[in-house]
Formats: structure tokens, sequence, C-alpha cells
């Protein structure tokens, strides 16, 4: 019997569809069929200044829309040989962090929902929230950052803020402990949850999985670590490990990098030291509105910046960060001309979602609803 | 770079901003008078039910089967069950830091224009959709036109049947009838439970197949399957209650639990001279306990519960609607049948939270204070207290049901299987046999004793199986 | 991490039942009787009817758009209710949705030459990126109205002109050399 999942369908989070054959209940073949979401976001950079490619960025993973505004820029920055300042640093890794424990939210909330706890999902939801209103205080939107710049970042922490992170936080983690308790321990979710799309290291390594789903397997592999950008050498956190690489190991994995998230929202928040948020260099950086309105190099300096784009010189950078769900790289090539010369970005749900055939592969239908959601695939980033 | 804007336009639009939270006197005054009007509201609703009985059965006892079904059946189960899908939507909402469903305004009645009213209009808004909505038929099912409007029909009629064998009140006399409410008295009694329960089956096997749907029929599927397995466990359940209380009827096992029992055999006669006597009652355990069901059977409260929320396919147990793995027996039907399929379902909560206080929960009877109520008021006002107790019980189990349901994530075909064959029938079987032991050995008495045990285990167990190590102790990469 | 095995309590569904039956009970109960959760969005809310659960209860209670929110544009009047605008073309270069159109004049007798004949933001096509606010040399575009772009009936109508976008309060910098030739004939509002 061939069932056909999607594109419109409760559990096809992010508009997939799946052609399943079954036999009895249980999955004899999964083909996914992707593309739903495609904007085709490589062709359209190369009508953009490097600039204007930023908006694009927001609607790759658009549940952590910040992560990959740093990834982008920071590759913009890589081909130009700039360095931002210190406390746009800072300031990208405190709302990176934040990100990361909204992705992680939506991922685990999701997982409740689609097996039926309604209200672990809600939960999560109202976390989420919470750290959106501060996203949005922070940057101007909720989802739609285009919050970094290159050299630096566009706002700076608005007064109050700070304390009112710290006050929502306890929230947060009060609401994601209930998650824990609801789910956790849970024998009808663990039931659902272990030993079900069980992928060896090995394979996951093969596969080309990265982020939550490959560290799930025991395979100790954090960008943040491994390759430490921005501040995150500065940062004392742990990286979480799997052991069997099944969606019980996914999902109490995304949970146990919340915590490690938090803390290091908080040391970043204790570490932060003052000072510019960008860079003071005209030719990259828009100069203050003070210069452009009062003086003619701002001006003249501001129209370049504006009509002609940052000069970006001719090169080719590969620029790999830590997205939430895994390895998340930017392949830019610059002809020096004004505007990217092309733009590939590397999702890290591809890879996973490729493998989502060999995962649900002799489970039940009912299983696929978990495997599925704990690799989070996110339309926008593996579609692009 | 930007400066940070501070003109800007004033909220003009969204009124004056008040404080947010509401003076504790005014907060207190309220929460009185809305929980007040509720007890004043299920106390009328009580002596309605009385009322419409008794008025019924001046035409004779065919008037008073009438007035009962009138009564409990169509006011009680349906309005109960019409009320729950907005209290499932509410509760839920409470549950789950939300508000729930508020935008339905009774905008013709004056003076209710703009008030939510908790939500309640949302109700015949629900019922006024399912009614104009286009009822829509499948290609695949037109060959099976008949079967598949049945379907629906069968899922409505036996749920709201099964109501008829709960006594929501003792043999009373009340404005100058003699009157019970209750539809059939029946020697058979909870068996008919049994036999009507089971007729759910053709309902969702129909739907399944009827609709040429591949989703729908997993679904029926599985519900067929699902349903026949537990019938098993809900039967064996109750066994430890028969022979606790030595009958079937559930009118008797309500009256056995009361502290008046014996006294209200022979009421006439007591409520002349209603005094010491009523406190001294041979049905009141070591001389204060209610002899109520769950003291005798804690295994079988529980099991019963977890298996009548599996035989009414409501979360945990809900695979057979699944709404996100496969939508369901019921995807194809649309309109009023599918109303008819949801309603049937919280018709069916009701009964099962009806039956469950009936055994269980000393059906009508109040703790402790009714020889007191008997003395100070007559016995048609215990009665209408008696009802009222009963309402307050039946939905302090569909709340319990709710939780359960909004808690838990759903389980999976398989492991529902599982646990009905390999956990609840050998456990429920095991629960009869130490019954029937125990009552052998040392009589009722005997298992009470037995329940606080029970009871007093499943605390401890619950208490004590610490949670294993977390995942601090884990060990994490280092570097 | 940790994979413990279950113990007899969780391995019999019971005790986490328990624990997640409490964790509801408690929210239902403290949302019933209204004992705020002490969310920070929460204790703030304002509006009218203002109610106790966390959740927003949307058209009677809104939230405030923060400070910096990136809302619906204006352009920015002058002091004598013109618009700041100079048109020159700035924001609509640097917007990657290409959604502002403009049309420039001349004034006849003022300092500055140039204004906007035709002034259109395309709401609908808006990404609200805010990429126009940092390009203004000006300070002519802003977003700071609080408001979302509101819901049209038609696309036709998504399409806002000079007139309409021209509100809020007027600004002057400083720097703003030479903006009035003539004596103002309206005083400033």
């Amino acid at each position: 019997m061939t069932v056909n999942l999607g594109p419109s369908h409760p559990a096809m989070h992010g508009t997939v569809r799946l052609i399943v054959t079954l036999d009895g209940e249980t999955i004899v073949e999964a083909v996914p069929e992707i593309g739903f979401l495609h904007r085709g976001f490589s062709k359209s950079s190369e009508h953009s200044t490097w600039h204007q490619v930023l908006p694009y960025t927001d609607r790759l993973n658009y549940v952590s829309p910040i992560l990959n505004n740093v990834g982008y820029i920071m590759g913009v920055e890589k081909l130009l040989g700039i360095k931002d300042t210190e406390r746009s640093q800072y300031l990208r890794v405190l709302a990176g962090e934040i990100s990361r424990i909204t992705d992680h939210l939506t991922c685990i909330g999701a997982i409740g929902l689609e097996l039926g706890a309604f209200t672990v999902f809600l939960y999560a939801m109202e976390a989420r929230e919470l750290l959106w209103d501060r996203i949005s205080e922070l940057t101007g939107a909720r989802v739609t950052t285009s919050w970094t710049r290159v050299g630096g970042v566009a706002s700076d922490l608005p007064p109050g803020w700070e304390q009112k992170l710290r006050d929502c936080l306890p929230r947060v983690m009060e609401l994601t402990g209930e998650v824990d308790t609801l789910l956790t321990r849970n024998r009808i979710f663990i039931d659902r949850t272990r030993g079900i799309g069980v992928l060896s290291a090995e394979e996951a390594v093969d596969w080309g999985f990265t982020g939550p789903c490959l560290r799930a397997t025991g395979v100790n592999y954090d960008v943040r670590k491994a390759h430490p950008y921005l501040v995150y050498d500065r940062m004392d956190f742990e990286v979480p490990l799997g052991a069997s690489g099944d969606t019980y190991d996914r999902y109490i994995l995304r949970l146990e990098e919340i915590r490690q998230s938090h803390r290091i929202v908080l040391q970043c928040l204790e570490q932060m030291p003052p000072g510019p948020i960008l860079i003071d260099d005209w030719r990259y950086a828009l100069p203050p509105k003070k210069e452009v309105f009062g003086s003619i190099e701002g001006v003249m300096a501001h129209f370049k910046l504006i009509t002609e784009g940052i000069q970006v010189p001719p090169g080719e950078v590969y620029v790999y960060t830590e997205g939430a769900n895994g390895e998340l790289g930017f392949h830019l090539v610059s002809n020096g001309k004004g505007k990217p010369y092309a733009i590939q970005v590397r999702g890290p749900g591809l890879p996973i979602l490729s493998a989502l055939p060999r995962l649900i592969k002799g489970h039940a239908i009912a299983d696929l609803i978990p495997i599925f959601d704990s690799i989070n695939m996110i339309g926008g980033e593996v579609e692009q | 770079m930007i400066e940070t804007p501070t003109a800007r336009l004033a909220f003009e639009d969204f009124g004056p901003a008040i404080p947010p939270r509401p003076a504790f006197g005014r907060w207190l005054a309220g929460t009185i008078a809305g929980w007040t009007a509720f007890v004043a509201f299920l106390l009328f609703i009580s002596w309605l039910l009385l009322a419409i009985a008794a008025l019924f059965a001046r035409l004779g006892p065919i008037g008073a089967a009438v007035g009962n079904i009138v009564g409990l059946i169509l006011i009680l189960v349906m309005v109960t069950a019409t009320l729950l899908t907005m209290a499932d939507r509410k509760w839920s909402a409470l549950m789950q830091d939300r508000v729930g469903p508020n935008r339905a305004r009774l905008s013709i009645i004056p003076g209710l224009r703009n008030r939510p009213l908790k939500g309640i209009p949302h109700v015949l808004a629900d019922v006024l959709k399912m009614l104009f909505k286009e009822d829509f038929i499948p290609e695949g099912a037109m060959n099976n036109k008949v079967l598949f409007n049945l379907a629906p029909l069968l899922a409505f009629a036996p749920a709201f049947m099964l109501f008829a064998i709960v006594p929501v009140s003792p043999e009373v006399t009340f404005l100058g009838q003699r009157i019970q409410l209750q539809v059939a008295r029946v020697d058979w009694g909870i068996l008919y439970v049994f036999a009507l329960a089971s007729l759910a089956v053709f309902a969702t096997a129909l739907a399944g197949w009827t609709s040429d749907n591949k989703l729908a029929l997993l679904g029926g599927l599985r519900a067929s399957a699902q349903l026949i397995s537990y019938e098993v466990t809900l039967g064996l359940t109750l066994v430890g209650a028969f022979i606790a209380f030595g009958t079937l009827r559930l009118e008797e096992m309500a009256r056995l639990q009361g502290m008046l029992g014996p006294a209200l055999r022979s009421a006439v006669v007591l409520a002349a001279r209603a005094g010491d006597f009523l406190v001294r009652d041979d049905s009141v355990l070591f001389g204060w306990l209610p002899s109520w069901g769950f003291v005798y059977q804690p295994i079988g409260m529980i099991l019963f519960l977890v298996a009548a929320q599996a035989e009414i396919k409501r979360a945990p147990f809900d695979t057979p609607e699944g709404e996100s793995e496969i939508i369901g027996y019921f995807l194809e039907y649309s309109g009023l049948k599918s109303g008819l399929f949801l309603i049937a379902e919280y018709a069916e909560t009701v009964v099962v939270a009806g039956i469950v206080t009936t055994i269980f929960l000393g059906g009508y009877h109040l703790p402790f204070i009714e020889p007191t109520v008997v003395r100070h008021f007559d016995f048609a006002w215990l009665s209408v207290f008696q009802v009222f107790a009963f309402i307050v019980k039946m939905l302090f189990i569909i709340w319990v049901m709710f939780v359960v349901r909004w808690a838990f994530p759903r389980f999976r075909y398989d492991q529902i299987m599982r646990l009905g064959w390999k956990m609840m029938l050998p456990i429920s079987l095991f629960n009869v046999a130490l019954t029937a032991g125990i009552f052998l050995w040392a009589g009722r008495e005997g298992l009470a004793w037995m329940g606080g045990i029970e009871w007093l285990a499943i605390i401890a167990f619950v208490a004590l199986s610490a949670r294993a190590p977390r995942a601090e102790e884990a060990p994490h990469a280092s570097h | 991490m940790p994979r413990t095995d279950l113990s007899p309590g969780e391995r019999l569904y019971l005790r986490e039942a328990v624990r997640g039956m409490g964790v509801l009970a408690r929210h239902f109960w403290k949302n019933l009787f209204g004992f705020r959760d002490p969310a920070p969005e929460v204790m703030e809310r304002k509006g009218r009817g203002v109610n106790l659960v966390s959740t927003i209860n949307y058209p009677e209670e809104r939230k405030e758009y923060p400070p910096g929110y990136r809302g619906m544009h204006r352009l920015v009047p002058r002091l004598d209710g013109k618009p700041r605008c100079v048109a020159c073309y700035m924001c609509a270069t640097a917007c990657p949705a290409q959604c502002i159109y403009i049309e420039a004049g001349e004034y006849e007798e003022e300092a500055i030459e140039k204004y906007p004949v035709r002034f259109e933001i395309d709401e609908l096509r808006c990404i609200v990126c805010g990429f126009c606010v940092e390009a203004c040399p000006k300070d002519a575009i802003r977003m700071d109205t609080g408001t979302h772009a509101p819901a049209v009936l038609s696309r036709p109508l998504a399409v806002f002109d000079k007139e309409s976008l021209l509100r809020g309060p007027a600004v002057e910098h400083s720097t703003d050399v030479l903006t009035y030739r003539v004596p103002l004939k309206t005083p400033p509002r």
C-alpha cells in the first residue's frame, strides 16, 4: 500500500512530501520529495549586493535566523579580511545562542506535539515567545532579524534589555524543566523514541550528519569547540554526546544543549565588554548618522556604500559555523564586481533529510513522526 | 548606527492602561461569587432532574421511564457532553497557559454584546457550523452509502444508551412521587455496558472501510483491534468489584456504598426517628470509612480508568485518530456526521465517568454528612444533594481523564496491544484471583484491608521509585 | 548522555503519570484562580480586559512593540509639514525587495532643491529589513510607527503613497542647514 503523506499533512511541518510504501503498518520504502519551499536563494543572491543578501539568510533556517546572519556575515568578513569589534562578537554569540535555544525548543515542542503531547508544545512555545520578544527588542523583528552587519551588528542592547533577559531566562528554564518532566522519563515517550531511527556513528559520518543528530550518535564534533569562532573559545560550556543515535538521544541532546546555551548566554552577559558595535571603517561599514548628516566625507562614503555595495575583492571562501541543526556552511565566491558571483549554502538539514529513508525503513508508520521531528528538518535551509 | 527612535506614534487605539492585577479583595469576591454561582447552578440542575422525573412519574410507570430518559439522557448526558466540547478546550487552555476559545458572541441578546461568556457561545457556533456545512460524501464511498451513513449513528447511539443503567439518585419520594433517577433497573446491570460498548467497534470499522481512504482504513483497523482487546480488560477489572459488592446491578452497588444503606430501605420509618440510629450503620467500614469501591478495589479502579480511556479512544490511546500520523477513521466525514463521531466521544467520557463514580466513588453518596443532612432537611432534599454529589464526582473524573489526555504522548499501536494483553490483562486476572481469595477468607472487611494496603503500596511505589541518575552525571565531552 | 534504565515505577507508567498530571494540574489551578506567572512579559501587559494567563488575549490586549521595532514605514515630516525626503533614491537602491518607487521633483524657491513628487511603498513587497532606514542620509524615512502594515482587502490598497506615509512627529536636526529660505508661513506643529 502506498500512502502519500504531505505536503499538507499535520506532521510534515516545513512542507515536505513523503511517499511511503507500507506493508501493513511497516514502512518498506519512503521517498521524501522536497522543493515545495524552494525560493532560489543562490540565484537571488547573485543579483543583490553583498549587503542585500542578508535578508535572504534570515529565511534559511527561520527558527534561528541570527545564526544564519552570523554565518553569512562571517563569510563576507573573511573575504574582506577584516574582523568585527569585540563587543559585536559577544553580541553575536549572545543572540546566536538565544536563537539556538529557540530552535531547540521548537524542535522539542514539535516532537511533543506530533506524539500527541500538545501541552509540551505549548510550554515550549511559551518559552520561545519570551525569547523571541527579547530578540525583537534587540533586533527589531522576531524572525526576520537581518541584524548583523559587515564588521559588527546593527544595534546595541537596548536600555534595560539585559535585566529583562535575566528576568525571563529563569522562566524559560522552568518551562524547559516542565517539558523535561512531561517527556524525558515518561515510559510512553521512551517507548516511542528509544531504539527508533538508530544510526551508527560511522553511518552518520558517511551521510554527512552534523550537529545534534551527529552528536547523538556519539561523535564529538561541534564547530564551536572543534574550530572555535567568534568568542566561543572564551565560553565555558560542554558538548553533550549521545550514545546510540536514536530519536531519544536526539531529543535529550537538544534538551541538554538548551541548558548549555543558557550557560553561554549568562557568560556572555557577564563578560561583554563595552565598546563600539561596528568597525569604524567606512569602506565596509556605514558611517554613523552624525557624519552622514553633517559631513561631506560621511555622505560620500554613505552614498558609495549604498549605491555600489561593499567592494569585496575576488576570492572564494568557505565559512562554517555551528547552526542549530549542525554545520552551517557558506561558500562565497566573489569576482570583485560588487555582487556575489555565487553563494552556496551547506544547510545542515539536507544530508540529514536525505538519510530519512534509511532511518525510517522497517519502522511502523507511527514511528515516522518522531523520527522526522527529531531530525528537525527546516524547509527553508533544506530547500533554500 | 541608527539612533534609537524616540518619537513614536502613541498607542491611542488600545485604550488606557489598567493595572495588571485586580485588587485582592475584588479578586477574592469575584472568585467566591463565581464558585457560589457554579454550585448553586449545579444544585438547581439536580433539583430540576428530580423534578422532571417526578413530573413524568405522574403519568404512570411508562411516564416515569420516559421522564428518566428525558432527564438523564437528553439533559444530563447530552448537555454535559456538549458542554464538554467546550470544557475540553477551555480546561486544556488553562493547563497550557492559554486563553481558550472566546471569540463567539451572543450579540443578538442585548447586554451580552461584547461578552465572551467563558466561550460557551462557541458550543452554539460549533453546532450551527456542523449543521450547515456541506455533507460531503467522497466518490469512493458512494458504493456503500448506507454503511457510510450508518457508521456515525452506530458510534453515537451506543454512547448515549450506555447511561441507561447508571443510577444518579436513590429511590426517593420527591414532589409526592416515588422515583429513582435511573432509566433501566435490570439484573444484568453492568453486562449491558460491556455489550453495548463493543458495538462501537462496528462504527469505527465501518467508517474506516467505507471511506475508501487508505489512512481511514488504517484507523479503522487500529480501532477495531484496540477496542476488541480492551473489552477483555475492561470486563475483568470490574469482576473484583462484582465480588466485593456481590451484585451486577449498579443501583445495588451504589446503595451498598452509602452510609445510609439500611436506612434508605425503610426510609419512611426512619424519617420519623432519624436520630442516633443513623450514625451506627453496618455499611461504614471500621466505623468511619465510607465503604466506597475504591477502598476495595484500588487496582481495579486504576485499570478500569485506563482501559476505559482506551475503549473510548482518547489520548494517550488515540491511535485510531492519531491526528499527526493517520488522520483517523472519520477522515472522510464532514458536517454533522463528523460531529456525531466527536460528540459520541464526549458522551462516552461522561458515561465512563458515571460508571466509575457509581462503582468506585460511592455513586450519589455524600461522605460522612448524610445523616446530618437527613436530620436537618428531609430525604427529598438529601436526594437533591446526592444528585449534586454525583455530578460533582462525575465532573472530577472527567477532569482527571482530560488531564491525562493532555499530559501524555500517544502510544504506538503495537505498544497499546502489548500494554493491553501483556500487562493489564495479567494484572487484572491477578486482581480477580486475589480479590476472590481474600473475600472467601475474610469477607468484605478483609477486602477493605487489602485495598488499604494496596493503596499504600501504590503510593509508596510511586514516591519511592526515585528518578534514576540524570544528565549531570553522564559523561560529557571534555575539552 | 543519560541512558539509565527506567525504575520500576516509571516502567509501570504510574510515576510519570502522577508527575505529569501534577504539572498540568498546577498550571490549571494557577490559571483558574488567576495567579499570574512571573514572566516579565505578562507582568507588563496593558490593555482592556487583561487576562491572567500567559497568552495574550489578542484584540483586547496587545503587546506594545518595542522601541526599536521595525514596523510600518513613515515619511518623516519637516517642521513645516513637508517630507524631509530629498528624493535621492538611496532607500530605493538599498531595498532588497525593490518595493520603493520614487519620482523626484524640484522646488522652485527652497534651498533644498529636490523633493519626491511620488513616493510609494508597496507594503506587500516589503520584507521589513530596515535597510531603507539605514540608507537614508536625511533621516527622512523611519519604521518607528509602532504598528505593522495593516491588512488590506485588495493589492492596490497595500501601496502606500506619499500622503499616507507622511505622518508622525516632525523631526529637525541641528545639521539641517539652510532648510528654509523663505520664512515659515505656518507655525511649526
